[in-house]
């Protein structure tokens, strides 16, 4: 009888086992998740406290030194470059390893491996738009042209490699646990993948297929005039009055604007994100307190955990640099060292193109290409999926470029419709890292643009300043050489004249140097008035933040370091300045719907706009002026332009930019968008604005409860999620001030991911803060220590050590340890 | 119940050093088979000693790391943080039990 009690007894043992072992969807398995020997109780450690050791791994050549400080930036101390790009790859992967591994999953379409079913759409669209095509040829092109660079690359990947060999499946971080796998060992293409991503999130759009819906809905007079090249209240990257002395070859382009074959519908669901930016300005020494130039700088991106910078300094003969790096790429991509500064902005010039593709038949293996049949080339994609059927395709490449959707419809078409070729310029071979290489080494100015020669994609405005009091800033990339106009809407497939062919030649790149006003600035606006001799595109960033930025700039005359954080949190809003006394006007000045709507004229309406009547524009955290502006601003473009936009066969069209609809206010108000039927009636703008209104109220009023609540934090949500969207690892409804459109770019989940402040004086002194921490384990105090002072304004001083013994010094002497400084905010 | 929970403890914590959590159900099942002299004793030891090692463990490494991290798995997880230790020393001890007393029947057949 006992044997078979034994072995009831043994079977449950063996089926708890079992169903322990077993992930139940996104719920870990238990066993191995919860168990104290080898679970998440193990990834982490005890919390971080500042050290000062020789780095002890294989394959460095000689001694490293590493300084980790008491926000858990690495300080790098190596006697060459190799040792020390291995220390920071070793360093970058303690601290983000889990990072690393998902940042390239998702650039090269690898998520489906980990997540499963849920991600192939979205791995298969990064694989049919080519991130792998770009991350293979920019790998090779560095192996073969720049060899020493690629073994640099290569002691990076080594370090990343020592770490993930050394370390047991029960150090893993969190993550890897949650999601029940291992990660692969690093490959020296990943750092591509890295570029890849980012140059998909700065310049992976384009609106050439909404435009071109617009021009076949609307036609050419309606889309010149809601859609202007150069809009009014731009003020632009380069002064004015900047002249250029040459005369470029452009072609003149072909007669007509080319009219697509038809078959561009496709369903609506993604336009391009238009609010992405970043700031960034020098002040000559000439308008400084210390006579030393001023750089400042912050990158408008997504705010995560783990934050998308890590920083670090970087310390070996012949360099010494303080700044952040990308993880997974070695160097610093934006910083300073002891003679020059450096900062980027996005550059919204247009570097995809969409085009039309003729195939001879089906099997798409010949195209028509300059009055010939030209061959295809074809990519085979592989995703594997866990728990799943791998997906298999083929994907068309013609010499423009990959052709991601063969067929017109399905959801995921998004921007590019069906049988379209995308010719991008981050597809091209580059050696990009060259410029991080180089700009980590710079002495002068002459060294920057050494460096600037190198760099292709993303392209970026370049803000320099240095110790010789030279600022300059370089609108720097690879740009075609267009004909007016080229690359607006979709591109003819057949004719050459609509190929790239030639690129804007580095010299005649837009750049100013030391201007009479005595500051640059950028904040991705129009990098140039139209009297610049290339065509760069038709889309950039809304005026608002640059027009700020240059306005502050123009009354500082003995500019602190003070002044530049200041500015860095400003939040006055141009776009209410410009608009909202027309609105509350309007409100007082009856229209023909006068006495029909529900809320104007009572109590509640008078109180509100009182104060939006003295409202100073400040975007502050708790601001209820801020809030009712917004939601009256959002109602109102919906009142204006979504009959005109709406498409009854479900075409992707484009609004015009909040900036026209601004500017036709106040100079058309009667123009013919804004004259409508509604209830039986003709109405115009006045009474779109008074319907707005009551629309904003009853909206804020269902949403926000009580106008005694209504702040506009809570609308504008700003937050620092997690990279997996995990809520509990994330920061949500920060009390930020700012808007997308202020200067401090707070928005959501998007916002100045890395605010620096750089005063070039003989002794280099910095500022900086991004939101987030050091470390990726949401274990480690370093986590997500850095989000308050970023949240309120307050910067960390960042230490650039000459010398290990200046390390040790300020390791062995906590109370000297500068602390973290908050500028006077009260009295500006 | 001494020996038992000796070999146990002992046992476990060496095992899943190097092998997966589930290992530590061998040295249960020895315990078993050589120490109690009654079911319900081996399930007790077994109980007490895997689940127990284990609550000791996850104490331990949560006092180093101040209680951050257990915090989060707890949010992540919608429990409280003593829901978390209980589901720890749970898993623990009823595998620890079930193994423990099954190999106390296996050396009583």
């Amino acid at each position: 009888m006992k044997w078979y009690k034994a072995a009831i007894s043994g079977t449950i043992t063996l089926l708890l086992v079992v169903l322990l072992n077993i992930r139940y969807g996104v719920v870990p398995a238990p066993g191995p998740f919860f168990n104290p020997v080898s679970g998440f109780w193990q990834s982490t450690n005890a919390q971080p406290e500042p050290s000062f050791s020789r780095l002890d791994i294989s394959g460095l050549q000689d001694e490293v030194y590493v300084l980790m400080d008491d926000r858990g930036v690495p300080h790098i101390f190596a006697e060459n470059d190799h040792d020390l790009y291995m220390a920071q790859g070793y360093v970058t992967a303690r601290d983000r390893l889990w990072q690393l591994d998902m940042q390239v999953r998702s650039s090269a379409g690898r998520l489906s491996e980990i997540l499963g079913k849920r991600t192939v759409d979205y791995d298969l669209f990064q694989r049919r738009i080519g991130m792998g095509f770009g991350a293979e040829n920019k790998h090779n092109y560095l192996r073969e042209h720049h060899p020493d660079l690629y073994r640099l690359a290569e002691a990076y990947s080594d370090g990343v490699n020592a770490y993930i060999d050394a370390l047991p499946n029960r150090e893993l971080p969190l993550e890897f646990k949650l999601f029940g796998y291992r990660p692969n060992r690093w490959e020296v293409i990943n750092m591509f993948y890295v570029q890849m991503a980012m140059a998909s999130t700065l310049n992976r759009t384009s609106s050439a297929h909404q435009m071109t819906n617009n021009l076949s809905k609307f036609g050419e007079e309606w889309v010149n005039k809601l859609f202007p090249h150069y809009p009014e209240f731009t003020d632009p990257i380069i002064p004015e009055e900047t002249r250029w002395d040459f005369t470029p070859e452009r072609p003149s382009g072909p007669d007509q604007i080319f009219r697509p074959s038809g078959a561009t519908s496709s369903i609506k669901i993604d336009t391009p994100d238009p609010n992405i930016g970043s700031n960034s300005w020098a002040v000559h020494g000439s308008r400084t307190e210390s006579g030393a130039p001023l750089l400042a700088n912050d990158m408008h991106l997504n705010t995560t955990l783990p934050a998308i910078w890590y920083e670090v300094q970087l310390n070996a003969p012949g360099v010494n640099v303080y700044g952040v790096s990308l993880p997974g790429t070695p160097g610093v991509i934006v910083g300073f060292n002891e003679n020059v500064s450096w900062g980027f902005t996005n550059s919204g010039a247009t570097v995809l193109d969409i085009f039309e593709i003729e195939f001879e038949d089906e099997s798409k293996e010949l195209y028509f290409h300059d009055n010939e049949w030209k061959s295809t080339n074809k990519r085979l994609e592989k995703v594997k999926v866990r728990g799943g059927r791998n997906v298999k395709e083929e994907v068309v490449y013609t010499h423009h470029g990959p052709v991601p959707f063969v067929e017109s419809a399905g959801n995921s078409s998004r921007w590019i419709p069906g049988g379209h070729a995308v010719r991008w310029v981050s597809h091209d071979p580059s050696a990009d890292i060259k410029t991080f290489y180089k700009l980590n080494r710079a002495a002068n100015y002459d060294d920057f643009l050494d460096a600037l020669r190198h760099f292709d994609s993303p392209a970026q405005n370049f803000t320099y300043a240095d110790r010789n009091n030279t600022i300059s800033l370089w609108h720097n990339g690879k740009f075609p050489v267009r004909w007016f106009g080229q690359g607006d809407f979709i591109s003819d497939g057949r004719d050459p004249q609509y190929d790239w062919e030639h690129f804007i030649p580095r010299e005649h790149l837009p750049h100013s140097t030391n201007p009479d006003r005595g500051y640059v600035s950028s904040a991705n606006q129009h990098p140039v008035t139209p009297h610049y001799p290339y065509y760069l595109g038709r889309t950039f960033a809304s005026f608002e933040r640059g027009a700020r930025i240059n306005e502050v700039l123009d009354t500082l005359h003995t500019a602190t370091p003070d002044d530049m954080m200041r500015l860095h949190m400003d939040a006055i809003s141009l776009h209410p300045r410009k608009i909202l006394p027309m609105m509350t006007i309007a409100m007082h000045t009856p229209g023909v719907e006068a006495g029909t709507t529900e809320i104007t004229g009572s109590e509640l309406t008078e109180m509100l706009l009182g104060e939006l009547e003295s409202w100073d524009y400040n975007m502050l955290a708790e601001s209820r002026p801020a809030m009712v502006f917004k939601r009256w601003w959002h109602e109102l473009a919906e009142i204006v332009w979504s009959d005109i936009f709406e498409d009854e066969s479900g075409r992707l069209l484009r609004f015009p930019d909040r900036v026209r609809l601004v500017e036709l206010m106040l100079h058309e108000p009667d123009a013919r968008w804004f004259r409508k039927q509604r209830n039986g009636r003709e109405v115009g703008l006045n009474d779109h604005i008074r319907l707005a209104f009551d629309r904003a109220v009853r909206h804020l009023e269902e949403n926000y409860g009580s106008p005694d609540d209504w702040e506009w934090y809570r609308m504008n949500n700003p937050n620092v999620a997690h990279l997996a969207n995990i809520e509990a690892l994330g920061h949500y409804y920060l009390k930020s001030d700012g808007a997308g459109e202020t200067v401090n770019a707070v928005r959501g989940s998007h916002g100045p991911s890395w605010r620096m402040v750089v005063s070039m004086e003989d002794e280099v002194r910095a500022w900086g803060v991004y939101p987030g921490g050091q470390s990726g384990d949401p274990g480690s105090r370093n986590y997500d220590n850095t989000i308050e002072a970023w949240t309120y304004g307050g910067f960390y001083p960042l230490n650039l050590f000459r010398n290990t013994d200046e390390a040790r010094e300020w390791f062995e002497n906590p109370e000297t340890r500068p602390a973290l400084h908050t500028p006077n905010y009260s009295d500006q | 119940m001494k020996a038992a929970l000796v070999i146990i403890i002992l046992g476990s914590w060496g095992l899943q050093l190097i092998f997966p959590w589930w290992s530590g159900i061998i040295p249960c099942l020895i315990a078993g088979m050589l120490g109690p002299d009654r079911a319900w004793k081996a399930f007790v030891a077994g109980l007490i000693g895997l689940g127990g090692l284990w609550l000791v463990m996850a104490l331990s490494l949560d006092f180093q790391n101040e209680g951050m991290l257990v915090a989060k798995v707890s949010d992540l997880m919608s429990m409280q943080t003593w829901m978390i230790y209980t589901i720890t020393t749970l898993i623990g001890g009823i595998t620890g039990a079930m193994s423990c007393m099954t190999g106390y029947l296996i050396a009583a057949k």
